[in-house]
Formats: structure tokens, C-alpha cells, sequence
């Protein structure tokens, strides 16, 4: 027997009551994980803190930061605190996850076609029209308008979590901008330059060509006739808090970073401006939100967009990516369609589970609901970020009674689901000096080009630092690991 | 047959002078069945040259970006326009429970959500208690479209300047008053009420064989009847869209049928006219 008695994972205690991803219930590591704990092990917590501190400043130096907004105040420069202990995925797991995801973007795919052509799924009542029809987020401009190959969601962020019976489930689908692509290469670098030893014994899937991917795909959806497409990044600003992921993506692909005011429309083309004179652009990757993009088109008061891209667009001189109207599909309202939207359009049964979900307005859901809310989140399907919903396990008798009222006086306008839980992590606690289990989820990056579709291997892991917290965004005290998927 | 002769000029001044501009104007008269445009001429200030592209709907914009100083702006156009004569009074050829029933098909819906969802513009308050037509499956849609148009041309009267273009029914109700955009707004969100899809139209109006003068873009509604098609309203004459309509275009609320739409890298106010001649032989 080896001696563990210095091992800096020793003193770690299970998270028992959630699924904890490095050990099993008996604290045996995971078949998986097992040469990784036992490299981690072999470092004395003196040489993990050294270690730590210059993959901080290294993260620092380089810029890699977001913003973090307060009223009265200029936004406030952070790293995104990085975890070295990596998450681990089998590959058969993965293999899986990515059939799933792929699946699931597919289907999302073909249902932007429909509902902005035939409306197919409305008239099968499949999901109901009025759902689609009040969204802010369907855009008549979109409307019998076919994006180049039929793309709509070129670049999408999948979330998942692993519940306390180790099996994924789909938390939410981001289809407008997801960010966080940067960090994951980001981080990988930081990794292997500080601890390359653990990539000898474990081999991992590579990551590093994500920027080639995503600037083939984007080559891919040029308009008809161009040649030699040029692309462009555009960005808020710097003032936005994924500035530095604009500029890296750019950067790694090696094209122009630009903003709204450096681009202009002249008879439907766009053009950008430079020191050699206009220079045509034909595929743009836009990270400014679908009601900034065109001030004569959308918000009159935007700083951000270009006047008269959407007239460019429509006359099928340019590609924006992701094309505008997609947010329709990633309401929340319509997450719970997800499913039927895979049957529907694929044949297929959905490979990835989503969250249970109980429609209060369907009798017999209605009563299950009534009599277990103390067991179940209750969430307004109109509202979003996070108001109305209620969380049973933390409610007192009186607020059940509370919910219980609102929910028979309009039932419509309630869903249920599960109280899910998020699997837990070893994940290093600078105030303790001790790994401490932490919730984390996942972030999936997938491309979808013409004819082509590609999942990032891994992802961004993200990490709730705070204890017990279930949150694990970067404005909320997160953090992140890198992922590996085993070769 | 009746033939027009039209001009349209619109005349910007600007405190200070803007550096860069992009216009879109969506003036010219439509090309359809009932009205065919010939000799179109447009020109304006500033050397650059226009473009025409097509807006949502597929009418014809003219795009016009300007990267030079200016400080005033003119527009002109004029055009011929061919339009056949039209007795708009027709009769359906469904019973008034068919006409119904057809509008109540969801089928119907999906198809014409976007004349039927309300906007910004057409949302009628929640707590309205004025006693407008009743829409039922014994009477005709026609029937009921011509009491509507009646009631609200009674309701509401004609003073320019009374309201803005951003100005919600709801506060048009209260002061009774308004331009002819209030009008039509109305118009479309009672009927989009009654399920009967509707949309708002801009274009130009033939005020008399003599009359010259100053005059804005006149704007009525179009409602779809089953069994006929788009029927235009005009709520502000008590009238029924005959060939004294000149289509520009139609959209779900004026949003989507601003004649004139400027983005521009300026300070200060500007002064807007827009002058309409119409004359037919």
C-alpha cells in the first residue's frame, strides 16, 4: 500500500447527498479519476498554493478577465478564478453527450426554419402558437427568410448538470451568444504549462483547434458568389464583459475585431472601414444582441449595430452568426418542448433528458403539483430571471399555502419541476487550503455549419464556489476547471 | 382608368450639420393589381446615388447613405400612376356563420398572426368600456367593418398636430382626438379584437381633381374578409379605399411604414416638411 497520509486530497470529505463526480459513496476514486488523485496526491499543499498563485497572476497578466457591473461604479476587473483539478468525462459518456447535443441543436434548427416558413409544428399543435407568437424574441423580420444553408444556430451553448442518480439532464440551450469558449482554451494552456505531467499519464482529448473549426464553419455559410469570404468579429465594446473573448476569438482566427461604427451599409452591402479604403464583408460573427444590430431596422437609439444590415442580410450579401430571431427557441417556455420538437422533426427519441416538468394547467399534473410542492421549483412560464420561482424544500407551511393560492388561481401560468440537484466536484477552497466538494455544471460548445457539425470536446465546467450554492455563474462568485474527455 | 400625376418632396434642416446619415424612405407608391406606377423619378440633395431594396413586406425602399457634412436635406419624386377605377362595395360570397367560423380556425390564425397580434401601437386597453360595434356570426364581416369605420370616424376627431407618431390608443381614447394614423390604428386593433386580421397602410389620397397644396402622407387600414380579401377602411373620411387610394404600403402598425427613417452622427433639431401633389387628368 502506498501511504496517503500527506496527500493533499486526504482530508477531503464526500459530498454524500449529491453525486460526487471524483469518488464513489465508499470515498474510492472513480475508475477515471484514479491517476489523477494520485498525482494530486503526490504534491505537498506548499507546492499546490505556488503553483496556484502563478496560474492567478499568469490569468492576470494575459487579460484573461470579465466585468463585473455595480450601480455608480466604473465595472470592476476580475479573473475568472480557474480550479486546477480537471473534470473528468469518459469517453463513452461523451460520445453520448455530443450524440445528444447534436440531436437536440438539429431539431431546434429545423424548428427556427419552420416557424419562421410553414409553421408546421403550430398547426400539428405540437407546441402552441401563441407561445411562439407573444415571444419578443420572434422577429418578423425573420419571416419567410432563408439564413444561407438553412442555418440559424451556428455557434450554441447546451447546459447540463449530472443529478444525485449520475445521469445528465439539460438545464437550459443558449442560442443567442454563448460565451465562455475562451476560458476553455484559456485554461487548458494554463494547465499544461503548470502541471504538464498529468497529460502523460492521462491522455485527453485536444481542444486547441476550436478557432479552426469555428472559422471553417463560418466560411462555410458565405453568401452564394463570394469566393474568398471576408470575416469580421463584432463586438459591443470593450466595456462589455466578454470583451476578451471577442478579441480572442478574433485574434486565434485570425481576423478583423470590430465594432458597429467601423462597418457601414452602402446598397446592401457591408462594408468595413480601413486605412486601404472599404473593404467588403461577407460573414459576420456578431455578439451584439439581436435589438442592437440595426438602428434602422430595430432599437432607433443603438450605438452598437449598423445601419441597414438587416436590409443587407435579407438581400443575401452577408451571414450573420447566429442568425437574429433564434432567442424564440431558448425561451424558457419552450425548453419544455424540446422533446416533442426532437420527435417531431428527427423520428428520434431524445437522447438527453430534459428536467421533468408538470404543467399545472393539465388536471392530473395540476393535482400532483398542489400536493407535492414542498418536493418541487414552481416557475412563472412567462417570467425570466429567476422571478416567481419557488423552491419547496425551503418554503414555510405558510408560503406553500401562498404558492398553493396563486398557482389554482391561474394554473396557465405555472409549470413544476423537480428539485434537481448538481453534482458535486473536489475543488480547491483557498480560505480552508482543503479540496471541498463544489456544484458544478457544464457548458457545451456546437457548431453547425453547412453540412458540418461539431462539438467542442468537453467544455467549460463551472464551478459554484460558494458553499451549498447552487449557482455557478461568473458574476456570482463562480469559477472553472478544465475538461477533459479521455481518449 | 384614371391617371395621376404625383409629387411627393420632403425638405430636412438641421441646427448643426450632420457629418454622416442613412435614410431609408419608404415612399413609393406600390405596383399591384389595382395600380400600376410609371415615370418614377426620385432625386435629393448631396451627390451620392440612391438604392432600392425591398423592406420585409417586399415593398420598395430607397436607401441613401451620406458620409458628408450637410445641413439640410431635400427629397423629390414624382411618378404617373395608372389606377383602376373600383367599386369597393362588394358582397361576400360566405354566410356571416361561415365568415365566422373561418376566422375562428386555428389554422386561420397561424396563418395571419401578424395582422392579428397586437403591437405597441394597436393595444387597446385592457379596461375599455366604449360601446363599439359588436362583431357576431350573424352579421357580415363587410357589415361590421363598415359600422366600425363609422363609429370611430364619430369617435374621434380630425386635429392636426394632436398627436405624435409614438402616441398608444389608449391615450388617443382619452382626448378623442387625432391625425389620421390614430385613426387607422384603431381601426386595426378593434378588428384584430374580433379576430379579423387587419393592417396599417400609408399612401397618398387624391383630395379633390384641384387640390395642390401641403399635405402629409394619409394613412387608412386594410382588413382581410374571407371569401373577398384585403378591404381598405378609412376611418378618418368615413370612407371605403377606392381608387383615390394610392398604396405605398402596408405593415402591422406605422412602425413598419415610416415614410422616412434617419440614422445620423448629429446634434441639435431639425425641421421636417413634407409637401403631396396630386392631380389627375
Amino acid at each position: 500500500m502506498k501511504n496517503h497520509t500527506n496527500g493533499i486530497l486526504d482530508s477531503y470529505t464526500l459530498g454524500n447527498t449529491h453525486y460526487d463526480e471524483v469518488y464513489t459513496g465508499s470515498k474510492q476514486p472513480r475508475n477515471h479519476y484514479t491517476s489523477m488523485v494520485e498525482r494530486f496526491n503526490q504534491l505537498s499543499l506548499k507546492d499546490f498554493e505556488r503553483i496556484n498563485n502563478e496560474v492567478k497572476t499568469a490569468f492576470l497578466n494575459q487579460g484573461i478577465t470579465f466585468a463585473v457591473y455595480a450601480e455608480d461604479k466604473k465595472p470592476d476587473e476580475r479573473i475568472f478564478p480557474f480550479d486546477l483539478f480537471p473534470r473528468i468525462i469518459p469517453n463513452e459518456e461523451w460520445i453520448h453527450l455530443e450524440n445528444g447535443v447534436i440531436q437536440r441543436n438539429r431539431a431546434i434548427n429545423l424548428f427556427l426554419h419552420d416557424i419562421y416558413h410553414q409553421k408546421k409544428i403550430l398547426k400539428d399543435k405540437v407546441v402552441p402558437a401563441d407561445l411562439i407568437f407573444s415571444s419578443k424574441n420572434y422577429l418578423k423580420e425573420m419571416v419567410d427568410f432563408t439564413p444561407e444553408a438553412g442555418i440559424y444556430t451556428h455557434i450554441s451553448g447546451t447546459d447540463l448538470i449530472k443529478h444525485t442518480n449520475g445521469q445528465y439532464y439539460i438545464l437550459e440551450d443558449n442560442l443567442r451568444c454563448p460565451s465562455g469558449v475562451s476560458y476553455v482554451l484559456s485554461n487548458r494552456v494554463a494547465l499544461k504549462k503548470s502541471l504538464f505531467d498529468l497529460f502523460d499519464k492521462l491522455k485527453t482529448k485536444a481542444i486547441y483547434h476550436y478557432p479552426e473549426h469555428l472559422l471553417e464553419m463560418l466560411k462555410s455559410v458565405k453568401p452564394k458568389n463570394v469566393d474568398n469570404p471576408t470575416i469580421v468579429v463584432v463586438t459591443p465594446g470593450m466595456y462589455n464583459s466578454a470583451y476578451f473573448e471577442h478579441s480572442f476569438l478574433a485574434q486565434k482566427m485570425g481576423v478583423q475585431l470590430v465594432e458597429g461604427r467601423d462597418l457601414f451599409v452602402e446598397k446592401d452591402f457591408v462594408y468595413m472601414k480601413t486605412i486601404y479604403g472599404p473593404i467588403k464583408v461577407d460573414v459576420i460573427y456578431r455578439r451584439v444582441d439581436d435589438e442592437f444590430i440595426d438602428p434602422l431596422c430595430f432599437r432607433k437609439d443603438s450605438m452598437l449595430g449598423v445601419a441597414g444590415l438587416m436590409n443587407a442580410y435579407r438581400a443575401g450579401n452577408v451571414t450573420l452568426a447566429n442568425a437574429p430571431g433564434t432567442g424564440v427557441a431558448d425561451d424558457k417556455a419552450v425548453y419544455h418542448y424540446v422533446p416533442d420538437i426532437i420527435k417531431y422533426y428527427l423520428n428520434e427519441t431524445p437522447i438527453l433528458n430534459n428536467v421533468e416538468t408538470f404543467h399545472c394547467e393539465k388536471e392530473s399534473e395540476g393535482k400532483y403539483v398542489l400536493d407535492n410542492i414542498d418536493k418541487l421549483v414552481v416557475k412563472p412560464v412567462d417570467e425570466s430571471g429567476g422571478y416567481g420561482i419557488t423552491i419547496g424544500n425551503r418554503l414555510t407551511k405558510a408560503e406553500i399555502e401562498e404558492v398553493k393560492v396563486r398557482i389554482k388561481s391561474n394554473p396557465r401560468k405555472y409549470i413544476a419541476q423537480p428539485i434537481m440537484s448538481l453534482s458535486v466536484h473536489a475543488t480547491f477552497i483557498e480560505e480552508s487550503k482543503e479540496f471541498e466538494p463544489r456544484h458544478i455544471d457544464l457548458r457545451t460548445f456546437c457548431l453547425m455549419g453547412k453540412d458540418s457539425e461539431y462539438v467542442l470536446k468537453g467544455g467549460l465546467t463551472r464551478v459554484a464556489l460558494k458553499k451549498g450554492n447552487l449557482i455557478v455563474n461568473s458574476s456570482q462568485g463562480g469559477g472553472s476547471k478544465d475538461t477533459w474527455v479521455l481518449d | 382608368m384614371i391617371e395621376f400625376d404625383l409629387q411627393y418632396i420632403i425638405e430636412n434642416k438641421y441646427e448643426n450639420p450632420v457629418r454622416k446619415a442613412n435614410f431609408q424612405l419608404l415612399v413609393i407608391p406600390d405596383s399591384n393589381k389595382e395600380q400600376k406606377v410609371r415615370d418614377l423619378k426620385f432625386s435629393c440633395s448631396g451627390s451620392q446615388e440612391m438604392h432600392i431594396s425591398k423592406n420585409i413586406f417586399g415593398f420598395k425602399t430607397i436607401q441613401y447613405y451620406i458620409d458628408k457634412p450637410f445641413s439640410e436635406f431635400r427629397f423629390k419624386l414624382s411618378a404617373k400612376i395608372d389606377r383602376n377605377e373600383l367599386n369597393p362595395f362588394i358582397l361576400s360570397p360566405l354566410t356571416p356563420f361561415e365568415e365566422f367560423q373561418q376566422i375562428q380556425l386555428s389554422d386561420f390564425y397561424i396563418d395571419n398572426y401578424l395582422f392579428l397580434s397586437p403591437t405597441d401601437l394597436t393595444r387597446l386597453p385592457v379596461d375599455l368600456d366604449l360601446p363599439f360595434p359588436v362583431y357576431s356570426d350573424e352579421i357580415q364581416i363587410f357589415d361590421f367593418l363598415i359600422e366600425l369605420n363609422s363609429y370611430i370616424f364619430g369617435l374621434l376627431t380630425y386635429s392636426p398636430e394632436s398627436t405624435t407618431i409614438n402616441t398608444r390608443i389608449e391615450e388617443v381614447l382619452l382626448i378623442k382626438r387625432g391625425v389620421c394614423q390614430d385613426f387607422a390604428h384603431l381601426f386595426v386593433s378593434v378588428c384584430r379584437k374580433n379576430k379579423i386580421p387587419a393592417r396599417y397602410v400609408s399612401g397618398f389620397l387624391n383630395q379633390g381633381a384641384e387640390f395642390i397644396g401641403s399635405s402629409q402622407l394619409h394613412a387608412w387600414a386594410e382588413a382581410l374578409i374571407p371569401g373577398i380579401g384585403w378591404v381598405g377602411f378609412d376611418s378618418t373620411n368615413n370612407l371605403l379605399a377606392d381608387h383615390h387610394y394610392l398604396k405605398i404600403a402596408h405593415g402591422t402598425d406605422y412602425q413598419d411604414c415610416s415614410p422616412i427613417i434617419g440614422v445620423l452622427e448629429s446634434s441639435g433639431t431639425q425641421r421636417s416638411i413634407h409637401s403631396v401633389t396630386i392631380t389627375n387628368q
